[in-house]
């Protein structure tokens, strides 16, 4: 795996920078949300501050996929499989918890389950991205 | 996979980052192509071929020939 920031490809290192913006204001959406919320009388005022986070992740997943369309085959196929591994696993733990929520296993609310799967999905991209840089490597 | 990648470059006298930069992919590809492990696209294939001046099937050859 690429060591520093200097020996990543063009292609990473755009997207490190241009996504960086998105992810500030994905942060900062999450901070004021519930303040702005608790001003909000409004259903349709409340809906829009609630959903509005979104705007940001919108705006990641372009630059994601922006990213994937400039860099080379094999960074394309090791994101691809990164991605399909997290997608996958996150699938069947969704799954598994609605399976177990059915028959009144489990208790969890949606934000636990949405929180575990956040967390379940972004280490698996993680983890499957760094095995596979280190195999190419 | 096995291929003429690194013997090839080597004669030119060139970096694999120098060769990624004519290809325009990363070092990281450059290395894994010439390691075998990873097999090119048959587009990149055909840049590689046309950058030495060779045919794919004079660079790139089956494991079992």
């Amino acid at each position: 795996m690429t060591s520093s920031f200097f020996e990543l490809s063009p292609a990473l290192k755009r997207y490190y920078r241009r996504s960086a913006l998105p992810f500030a204001a994905w942060a900062l959406l999450m901070f004021v949300r519930q303040p702005l919320l608790a001003q909000s009388d409004a259903v349709a005022g409340k809906v829009a501050l609630a959903l509005l986070p979104l705007l940001a992740l919108g705006w990641i997943c372009w630059e994601y996929t922006r990213f994937l369309r400039e860099c080379d085959e094999l960074e394309r196929r090791i994101e691809q499989l990164a991605m399909a591994w997290s997608v996958g696993t996150s699938l069947l733990l969704a799954t598994a918890v609605l399976l177990l929520h059915d028959v009144d296993a489990v208790r969890w609310s949606g934000v636990e389950v949405g929180a575990g799967l956040l967390v379940l999905q972004c280490s698996t991209y993680m983890v499957v991205r760094w095995w596979l840089h280190w195999r190419y490597q | 996979m096995n291929s003429r990648v690194r013997e090839l470059r080597e004669k030119l006298g060139w970096s694999q980052g120098e060769l990624a930069e004519q290809l325009e992919v990363s070092r990281q590809t450059v290395n894994a192509i010439e390691t075998g492990k990873y097999d090119p696209s048959l587009p990149l294939a055909f840049r590689i071929a046309r950058l030495f001046g060779k045919s794919i099937e004079t660079i790139f050859l089956p494991d079992h020939d």
